[in-house]
């Protein structure tokens, strides 16, 4: 069973512990109070009861059976304690007090806690007594009823509520403030890991040194980042020496077709050898193009981006391409507003030339550029009213070398669309191909700002 | 156009596929195979331009680059570099160099981005003309009017910039990518005949009916504008 959202969040969950904790430790503070203080006022009753006792007996040593007897009623009657229990249990005669029922023999001097039935009342109560025998036989009985304690249990529930009240508050507040550390911090962790996730590979998690747990996962999130940027270190100075390798041959090849052509006056050589030469310098594009996909999707130029306003910059594209387009019988038409983007003005020069090329290649009468916005993003749009691309051939279009099959009789190493892809991914945007009905419209989203 | 120029360049192969077409071309040429050769000859000799390769074992194209601007060594200096991005280019003229040349390249692009830097290396002080003319075609950059034999001319703000460039470099056969460097200021080899087109609409308005063409295509290069066919 999947629990809830609110349940899920590490900071509902800290904030349930916190407040579980609280009141489970008021709860406890409060009932070791209650035994304490009624530990307290049972010591306090015994004293009182014991005090009342001792008076008593000094008036029977005093003034006899009677007078003790006279003074049980006095003090009954003037108590203001109701729940004072005084009785003189003679072996014969009349009994004297306010106990309904002679109590069962008690220890001389001692205490016992028994259930009593005093005068006019319902019925039993708790009560805790002590008896003396006197010379005459007689018991004096001193004791005090405990109801009294249900009222401080009552007060004590009372307590309790308050507190579980105020451990809910105190919970809620200091949740909130653990959840704003804690926050704070995760979000400075995320921050970074948005930084190298978009080519910042430099970046790296301020540590404290305390090697808790957020210290541990900035540790390993900065292990992470070293490998990654080690890793593209290695992937630029491969690509470079790849590069290298492989353009020198090919310029040697270039030369040595040059000496050739001048040398030759064959004809048939001399066309053999123009076609040699067309087909070096298309093994060398398609080389350039993807190395130039590897080192943008490597991340390599994030750094040289600069504000780029698209409106002038598609108008540039606009008139560059236009003779051309109109020579073809194509109309190019541009819709652009002013919108702004930070840019890799180069690479992204040849995403949108190569989006072009294409829309000429395989466009009929009319192509649209433009610049539009949408939320957070701008919109860079090359639409064309050619055959398009059918749904499912779109990912292939997108792949490296990943030619379809209709443009398998036209030149192009299938890179293009490739790069462009690349070159948005390296802007944090994408690349998207949709249909113009009829016609392929290509759609760059780069975000604002 | 003559000139000494150096060679700088590790690979054999291209070392003498440049020195064999410089020499061709009328230059007088000097080869270092190693940076620290090359950096010891261009700061003892006086050379109109050095042809540099980036990467060389040892001490590398950029290094000798940079010790020979430190030793106040102004010659010009085009970079040749198998590194093709955009990125790479930026660095070498950051660096210093006044060309970037990816390999492999056409001799011809070669030989053109070398007579600009050396054209370039002489007349850095001069301010250009107000007005520039080849033959009877004349270009006012200042009240931006183009006459051919007093005749005017009526452009289009790019074409302007097109005939200005080729007008700047009169005599020289510029390529199709320094046309896309210099007038529309962009960096990458133009997949389609884009600059071709710009330029057929150009000599339709100022060679078209107007006698003597001006504006020539160099075969398997680029362009050319002068009196002289």
């Amino acid at each position: 069973m999947r629990l809830p959202a609110w349940l899920r969040s590490t900071t509902a969950r800290i904030v349930l512990a916190i407040f579980l904790l609280q009141a489970a430790s008021a709860a406890a503070l409060l009932l070791a109070l209650r035994a304490q203080t009624q530990a307290e006022l049972a010591r306090e009753t015994r004293d009182r009861i014991v005090e009342t006792r001792d008076d008593l007996m000094a008036r029977y040593y005093d003034g006899g059976a009677a007078d003790l007897s006279a003074m049980i009623g006095t003090r009954l009657s003037r108590s203001p304690d109701p729940r004072l229990l005084l009785a003189l249990e003679p072996a014969a005669g009349a009994r004297a007090g306010n106990l309904a029922q002679p109590p069962p023999d008690l220890r001389d001097g001692g205490w016992a806690t028994l259930d009593i039935v005093r005068r006019g009342a319902a019925g039993p109560e708790a009560a805790i007594l002590t008896a003396r025998r006197l010379p005459d036989g007689s018991r004096l009985v001193v004791g005090h009823v405990l109801a009294g304690d249900a009222r401080l249990t009552r007060a004590f529930e009372a307590a309790l509520a308050g507190t579980i009240a105020i451990a809910l508050i105190l919970s809620v507040a200091s949740a909130l403030v653990i959840g704003r550390l804690i926050g704070g911090r995760t979000r400075r962790i995320a921050r970074t890991a948005r930084a190298i996730g978009a080519g910042d590979l430099a970046a790296r998690v301020d540590r404290d040194g305390s090697g808790d747990g957020f210290d541990a996962l900035g540790q390993e999130l900065n292990a992470m980042a070293e490998r990654t940027e080690l890793l593209v270190g290695e992937l630029r100075i491969m690509s470079d020496s790849l590069a290298h390798d492989l353009r020198s041959p090919i310029t040697r090849l270039h030369a040595v077709i040059g000496r050739a052509l001048a040398d030759t006056g064959d004809a048939r050589a001399r066309a053999a050898l123009a076609e040699v030469e067309g087909e070096a310098d298309s093994l060398l594009a398609m080389l350039s193009t993807a190395l130039e996909i590897s080192r943008a999707e490597a991340r390599v130029g994030a750094d040289r981006m600069a504000p780029l306003a698209l409106a002038p910059f598609i108008a540039d594209f606009a008139e560059m391409y236009g003779p051309l387009a109109e020579d073809r019988g194509i109309a190019l038409s541009v819709d652009a507003l002013p919108v702004t983007v930070s840019a890799h003005r180069e690479l992204l020069a040849r995403a949108v030339a190569n989006l072009i090329d294409n829309a000429i290649k395989y466009g009929d009468r009319a192509i649209a550029l433009s610049v539009a916005r949408e939320g957070d993003r701008a919109l860079l749009r090359v639409a064309d009213d050619g055959p398009g691309i059918p749904p499912e051939e779109r990912a292939v279009a997108l792949r490296r070398f990943g030619r379809l099959d209709a443009a398998r009789g036209t030149p192009g190493a299938g890179l293009g669309l490739t790069l462009v892809a690349a070159v948005a991914h390296l802007h944090g945007g994408t690349l998207e191909l949709g249909d113009n009905r009829p016609g392929l419209v290509a759609t760059i989203g780069l975000p604002l700002g | 156009m003559g000139g000494r120029i150096l060679v700088v360049e590790d690979d054999a192969k291209t070392a003498d596929y440049i020195a064999r077409g410089l020499a061709e071309a009328g230059f007088v040429v000097d080869r270092a195979d190693n940076g620290r050769d090359g950096l010891f000859l261009a700061t003892d000799s006086a050379y109109d331009a050095i042809i540099l390769d980036r990467m060389m074992p040892g001490m590398d194209g950029m290094a000798v680059l940079k010790a020979m601007r430190a030793a106040d060594v102004a010659t010009p200096v085009i970079l040749l570099s198998a590194l093709g991005s955009v990125d790479d280019r930026v660095s070498g003229l950051t660096a210093g160099s006044d060309d970037y040349l990816v390999k492999p390249f056409a001799f011809a692009e070669l030989l053109a981005r070398l007579h600009l830097a050396i054209r370039r290396g002489g007349a850095a002080a001069a301010a250009p003309d107000a007005v520039l003319r080849c033959a009877d075609l004349e270009l006012d950059r200042l009240s931006r009017k183009v006459r051919r034999g007093g005749e005017p001319i009526d452009l289009q703000p790019r074409e302007f910039r097109l005939l200005e460039y080729l007008l700047m470099h009169i005599d020289t056969v510029v390529t199709r990518t320094m046309l896309l460097e210099g007038v529309w200021d962009y960096h990458f080899d133009p997949g389609t005949n884009v600059i071709d087109v710009h330029i057929s609409r150009l000599r339709r308005k100022i060679d078209e009916g107007r006698g003597r063409p001006l504006l020539h295509t160099v075969r398997g290069a680029g362009y050319r504008l002068g009196a002289e066919a």
